[in-house]
């Protein structure tokens, strides 16, 4: 539990300020502990929370922010793993699950108009009640917001074929400190006028401004899915399979990687059984027209077997696809029975150094006897890179601070990135510099300052030295 | 069951990951984290070091926003048993007035008292009345009908007998089949009791229905009343142990569940636990009883099958988690090849037992919830096997002026469909 000293500038009649905007405003202490905390599990209480109804009121909002000079925290489902929508120096929550209507769906340009507290797993089942697809799938996709997965720019395991949540909004209207309404983007397949501000407040983290409609593109829904499962004797085999499934051409959907620890997080009842032998896992999901589907099982199936696969098979039918989806998603929470403490990293290296990248963390578990586990989406190259540990063991925290390190420093060598789709937030922002160079980085703060000059939306996030 | 206290251990494992928000029904609806189950455990975990916190109102009024429908603990990836958290929160505060009354009217309504059997009575007469101008001293805060604290409307009929005491059939066996009826069979579903013992009779079975049973202690504890609850447990227990029955049929999950309760209630008492045991592995849903023994198609020939209806089911919480799980009857609506059934086996209706009566609003936004793709198909008929579902579906539908029956499965089965096959 983190203490911060309660900023005065939230005092009484800046709250009936807020009332008046919108209605109701939380400051009870059962109130402000839960939204206190995010899917970092880390707890940092803010003074107060809103649920703003319309972009009006966000507007409204972060005038008086602006003018009472009050931090303001935008917040969806709150579920991101770096900690964006914490309030690490208190301040006000601004709750956007409230703006939660799909308000249009054009099925003749294939683009939706969406306010950013629709729960994204319920805009997958809309568009595709209606045959259209949407592709970005976060493990979170139940319960995490468009508005969050904008913010964040959210993966998951689909990216390797289709791309991220970037890839997807067309257009957005933000509101800035200060309280300006901004469009940014186009609703058309194409567009170069002005700067890109959607790419660069897509993914910004809620510190440039508070989203309060997408414009999002669809494409048609695939006819056919096929999902596979193959296991492998050793973490290698099933590295160099993946490179060389993408070398021959193929795009699946999906490729999932597991190893030996992450595999024995999944429930034995999983379809078609675990092999006791086997170290390494993928799940592959293929997708398109049906003819196309089997040709690439096929092939795919003959690279497997060239790679030592110790046994493979393909899911019967939907039931069994969902089965062997729901043991993936329940891998990361279930890694608790190592250890009390998780530290995560969704690094990406290129998909064909990712062999070299799971030698390296073999080296580091034998040199350091921790509990290492990776996982994640192989097939664009983005593990989650995961060590469990007591934090209450110095020494194993202090290796632990050292693993990280050299994680990071061999990713960056391979030419990969310290995050693929989970953000910076406050986790990760001790190690921007080790990827941005100072130059860049002073050209982010001047952006920053240029929408926000008085610093009062989501501080402490991405840049490093902001919070201690 | 958990102690007291323990469930700041078990809060602590919550990673507050979120999964329970995509299936907490009270969440859905209010959008707001306290009613989620990693709020409430966030609460438990700053509870640990920081007491004071449960006097306030905004906690308790948190802690008694829950079903227990159980959805949380089921989809949390690290099996946080977190309905059992919030019970046990809950026996540690002071029920609000109206929870309050609406327990000590439940109480008297399910004991085998005169003043119960004059309280029935008298709440028969008085329901022609209600909605007008029953003080709310009054006790008549029944689970069922009489919930004029709430905005309740719909009334449904309270027989001043109950169905255990006009049951007048000599036992027949083995197997010695002991009926719990459930406050709702015995009070007010009598059809769902008659078509039960019609088919058991129908396939020469006929079973105890002991008029000393009580109230299987659900509201209670749901309440967080486990002195009351466990009270009740007892009477029971030694209810059945007098009759020593084989099986042990149930006509509403909740209680099904609870009697599973029973056992954990008892847990460390000498005279009771190895009983309470042995009654939980008894306990047996009656659908499930009837269709694995093919006692329907003993009773009618599938082939003059010509019943065409729309059904929509609704799967009650208490058979979609925890010991007394079961899977949507198919088998039962199989053997009526033309109806239509929709299964609604994945969301909680909103009655959560008292919760409805302390949280009358929400429980209804929750049922409204449900109610929009209901109303796009041409329902005939609503089937579900819980009391607390059961009387949310009467309400839910009256005060949406939609004029469907409600039944359970067997019910139908019997009334229904006998008609249409002779």
């Amino acid at each position: 539990m983190k203490k911060h000293n309660q900023s005065n500038s939230l005092n009484k009649k800046v709250l009936s300020q807020l009332k008046a905007i919108t209605g109701k405003v939380l400051t009870a202490e059962t109130d402000r502990h839960c939204y206190a905390y995010d899917a970092t599990n880390m707890h940092y209480l803010p003074d107060a929370i809103v649920f703003p109804e319309n972009e009006k009121q966000v507007s409204q909002i972060l005038k008086l922010a602006n003018d009472a000079e009050f931090s303001v925290i935008p917040r969806g489902a709150g579920s991101g793993l770096t900690g964006g929508a914490l309030a690490v120096k208190g301040g006000l929550v601004v709750v956007m699950t409230r703006m939660n209507q799909i308000i249009n769906i054009d099925m003749d340009n294939l683009v939706a108009d969406v306010q950013p507290g629709v729960v994204t797993g319920l805009f997958h089942q809309r568009v595709q009640l209606l045959g259209l697809y949407y592709p970005p799938d976060p493990s979170s996709a139940s319960y995490s917001t468009l508005g969050g997965n904008v913010a964040e720019c959210a993966g998951g395991p689909s990216a390797v074929k289709y791309g991220v949540t970037r890839d997807y909004v067309l257009g957005l209207h933000v509101v800035i400190p200060g309280g300006a309404i901004i469009q940014t983007g186009v609703r058309t397949a194409k567009g170069v006028v002005g700067y890109d501000l959607t790419r660069l407040i897509t993914g910004s983290e809620g510190t440039l401004g508070i989203i309060t409609q997408i414009t999002l593109k669809l494409i048609p829904k695939p006819k056919n899915t096929q999902t596979m499962t193959v296991f492998y004797p050793s973490i290698q085999c099933a590295a160099e399979n993946v490179s060389e499934i993408i070398r021959k051409g193929l795009i699946p959907k999906t490729i999932e990687y597991l190893d030996h620890a992450a595999i024995s997080c999944m429930p034995a009842d999983l379809p078609g059984g675990i092999p006791s032998d086997a170290k390494s896992m993928l799940i592959i999901e293929m997708d398109g027209i049906p003819e196309q589907i089997d040709k690439e099982v096929s092939q795919i199936i003959e690279l497997a077997h060239q790679y030592k696969a110790i046994s493979m098979r393909k899911a019967e039918n939907t039931a069994e696809s969902n089965a062997i989806w729901q043991a993936r998603k329940a891998i990361s929470p279930a890694l608790y029975k190592y250890a009390p403490d998780k530290i995560n990293e969704d690094i990406v290296v290129p998909r064909s150094l990712i062999p070299e990248f799971v030698n390296k963390v073999d080296e580091l578990r034998h040199a350091t006897g921790l509990t290492m586990i990776t996982f994640g989406h192989a097939g664009d190259g983005n593990i989650h890179f995961t060590l469990m540990l007591d934090k209450k063991d110095a020494d194993a925290q202090k290796k632990a601070n050292i693993v990280i390190e050299s994680i990071f420093d061999y990713t960056l060598s391979l030419g990969g990135t310290l995050s693929g789709e989970h953000g910076i937030g406050i986790s990760k922002a001790a190690y921007l510099e080790k990827e941005i160079d100072a130059n860049t980085l002073a050209l982010m703060r001047q952006i920053k300052k240029a929408f926000d000059p008085k610093g009062i939306l989501n501080p402490g996030k991405i840049f490093p030295g902001d919070i201690s | 069951m958990i102690h007291n206290n323990q469930e700041q251990t078990f809060a602590g494992k919550c990673i507050r990951c979120g999964s329970c928000m995509s299936v907490c029904p009270i969440y859905q609806v209010s959008l707001d984290e306290t009613d989620v189950a990693r709020g409430k455990m966030a609460l438990f975990e700053w509870e640990q070091d920081h007491p004071e916190i449960k006097k306030s109102s905004r906690f308790k009024q948190s802690i008694s926003r829950c079903l227990l429908c159980g959805a949380c603990a089921q989809i949390c990836p690290n099996k946080v048993p977190t309905n059992d958290c919030i019970q046990t929160v809950r026996q540690n505060l002071a029920l609000n007035v109206k929870e309050k009354l609406v327990m000590s009217s439940i109480n008297t309504f399910s004991q085998q008292t005169r003043a119960a059997k004059l309280f029935r009575k008298s709440s028969s007469i008085l329901q022609k009345f209600v909605g007008k101008s029953i003080p709310e001293q009054s006790g008549l805060l029944l689970r069922f009908p009489l919930t004029s604290l709430s905005s309740r409307k719909y009334i449904p009929k309270i027989h001043p007998v109950p169905f255990s005491i006009e049951y007048q059939f000599e036992p027949q066996y083995p197997p010695k089949i002991l009926y719990f009826t459930g406050c709702g069979a015995n009070y007010v579903f009598h059809s769902t009791a008659i078509a039960l013992t019609e088919i058991l009779k129908k396939n020469n079975h006929t079973p105890f229905v002991p008029e000393n049973q009580v109230c299987c202690g659900l509201p209670f504890y749901a309440a967080g009343d486990n002195q009351k609850a466990t009270m009740l447990a007892k009477i029971n227990i030694d209810m059945i142990e007098t009759i020593s029955p084989d099986i042990i049929l149930t006509t509403c999950a909740s209680c099904g569940a609870q009697i599973h309760q029973w056992k954990k209630l008892l847990k460390g008492d000498p005279d009771y636990e190895l009983q309470a045991i042995k009654i939980a592995d008894m306990q047996k849903d009656a659908t499930a009883f009837i269709m694995e023994n093919n006692f329907l198609m003993n009773m009618f020939s599938p082939k003059k099958n010509t019943i065409k209806e729309n059904i929509w089911y609704h799967h009650p919480c208490h058979m979609r988690w925890g010991e007394t799980q079961l899977t949507v009857p198919k088998e039962l609506f199989s053997l009526f090849n033309q109806t239509n059934v929709i299964y609604s086996n994945n969301q909680c209706c909103g009655n959560g037992g008292k919760f409805q009566i302390s949280h009358f609003d929400l429980s209804m936004k929750i049922f409204d919830e449900r109610m929009d793709s209901f109303k796009q198909q041409n329902i005939d008929r609503v089937m579900t096997s819980c009391t607390g579902c059961h009387f949310q579906f009467l309400e839910g539908l009256f005060q949406k002026k939609i004029s469907v029956p409600v039944m359970h499965p067997l019910d139908w089965s019997v009334r229904v469909g006998p008609k249409h096959f002779s």
